[in-house]
């Protein structure tokens, strides 16, 4: 459960269902028959829109669209630890909060265990990449909501956290990125969507074990060439995890460049924000010398 | 000492001012480059941790590679820092404060801290008395002393320009005006001229108090 504030900040029903639950359910390899398979390989990000900055009240934050996908991080001022915690140490602790917005998936059941396994994935991926020396005995708390859900949604977090922090003015050692890949039935799928991310999970009920089948989620950073975070679900050959995650990196590498992008477009803003502000009080000071002159 | 800016990815150059993102490597390190805030040294290269522009700012033979954060950098006290605090409680042996801003930062969220009886002054520190220093309301300057418990900050006002700057006397209320200091140990209102003991703190310019560091 995140703490009271969280649920103070992102308020929505916690009540709801959606129609589809009453659907009939269709079997895997009709749905499978049913998907459009790529044709060619195309290690390309879907397309995507970043904001920094885009909730006035926290200190850092920043929303994502990803394809359909749609996050939303938001970043805490430190927090001194209380008097209980014995974990004394030199580095500061980071506390990720994750929760899905109750209409993003089409099965609500399963959204208590995504959000526990995707927040722990969300901060071993976001722990390397924070100096977190600056802040010794302090919680750094992040908080991420998934709005809506077609796949990809990790690993979106992780590229929206980390165009949050860097909004909050939070040192890092790098930027992150993220992205998903995931193979079923020999077919690889790069940004696989909410329903190919279904499949992948539900097929283990199928009996059939030879087969591959898997999804990878691989967070790096690029300028120290690490990956912090390499999220692995499913049966995959050594071979295969290898090619996969290769992949991941060269669609990372291709997220970096819009999240570069926007990160200079918003110091440039802020720049000349600053300058206005300074020309301004400069003029004020002008006057008010004048003022005191006569 | 040459700064590499690839300008070619996004002209990441305004006014002739450098703009870096963390992790972009600003130049080599070399034996009279020195890692300033916002930057960590690695593998041979100085790179950047926030995202802003970069400053080199010569001392002593040495360049100081430093990034300042565009828009406000998320920063905690650390110890040597001066510190405007707000004081909530004074009893005989120490009185507590709420941390409001580092320097020239106001911060998000306040911090807990505490100045003890015998850091109060330089001093005569036997003979402090905590209600003849500071009182539930005043704002005071102080310096962050070394940790060395896990829960509060320590501080200290044993230096002339630290103690108490805003003060308003006990008789007109918090909303009165605030008081002026009339000595080391005494400021007065303004209105009824009633003197009260505080531990003052001389105004100065910041720049003279940055440059004394408590040992560490």
């Amino acid at each position: 459960m995140p703490p009271p504030s969280a649920s103070r900040k992102f308020m929505y029903p916690e009540q709801s269902v959606p129609y589809t639950v009453y659907a009939k359910r269709e079997h895997p390899d009709d749905i499978f028959a049913k998907l459009d398979k790529p044709n060619e390989l195309k290690l390309e990000e879907r397309p995507t829109f970043l904001k920094v900055g885009a909730l006035e009240t926290v200190k850092g934050s920043a929303y994502m669209e990803y394809g359909k996908t749609k996050v939303m991080a938001s970043i805490e001022p430190p927090r001194e630890l209380g008097k209980q915690t014995k974990k004394i140490g030199t580095l500061g602790i980071v506390t990720c909060t994750l929760k899905y917005a109750p209409f993003a998936v089409k099965d609500p059941a399963c959204i208590p265990r995504k959000e526990t396994s995707m927040a722990l994935a969300l901060k071993k991926a976001l722990e390397p990449v924070i100096c977190r020396h600056e802040f010794p005995y302090f919680q750094l708390e992040i908080k991420v909501i998934i709005l809506d859900d077609d796949g990809c949604a990790l690993s979106t977090a992780i590229n929206c956290c980390g165009a949050a922090l860097v909004d909050a003015g939070i040192a890092t050692y790098d930027l992150i990125t993220a992205s998903t890949v995931c193979k079923y039935k020999n077919v690889e799928f790069i940004n696989p969507s909410a329903v190919i991310e279904q499949l992948v999970s539900t097929i283990s009920e199928s009996g059939d074990d030879d087969e591959e089948h898997g999804i990878v989620v691989t967070a790096s950073l690029a300028a120290v060439d690490q990956i912090t975070e390499c999220f692995q679900k499913g049966y995959l050959k050594p071979e295969t995890l290898k090619e996969l995650t290769e992949h991941t990196l060269a669609i990372n590498e291709r997220i970096l460049d819009t999240v570069r992008f926007v990160l200079y477009n918003k110091v440039k803003q802020q720049l000349r924000k600053d300058k206005d502000g300074a020309e301004m009080s400069d003029t004020i000071n002008a006057v008010t010398d004048l003022g005191i002159e006569e | 000492m040459e700064i590499e800016s690839n300008t070619e990815t996004s002209g990441n150059s305004e006014n002739g001012e450098i703009l870096c993102l963390p992790g972009q490597r600003i130049c080599l390190s070399e034996e009279t480059t020195v890692t300033g805030q916002g930057t960590y040294e690695r593998g041979g290269y100085i790179y950047a941790t926030l995202a802003g522009t970069v400053q080199v700012k010569e001392k002593d033979k040495c360049k100081y590679i430093e990034v300042k954060c565009a828009g406000s950098q998320t920063i905690v006290p650390v110890a040597g820092d001066v510190i405007t605090a707000r004081v909530l409680q004074v009893n005989q042996r120490f009185a507590k404060c709420s941390i409001i801003c580092i320097g020239d930062h106001i911060l998000e969220r306040t911090y807990r801290g505490i100045v003890r009886k015998e850091d109060v002054r330089a001093t005569e520190k036997d003979r402090v008395e905590m209600y003849k220093s500071f009182r539930p309301g005043d704002v005071i300057l102080a310096r962050v002393l070394p940790q060395t418990e896990l829960s509060c900050y320590q501080l200290s006002t044993a230096e002339n320009e630290l103690g108490v700057v805003v003060a308003t006397s006990s008789e007109s209320g918090p909303n009165g005006p605030p008081m002026v200091p009339v000595g080391w140990t005494e400021m007065q209102c303004p209105n009824t001229l009633a003197k009260e003991p505080r531990k003052v703190a001389k105004i100065v310019a910041e720049s003279s108090l940055k440059t004394e560091q408590v040992l560490q």
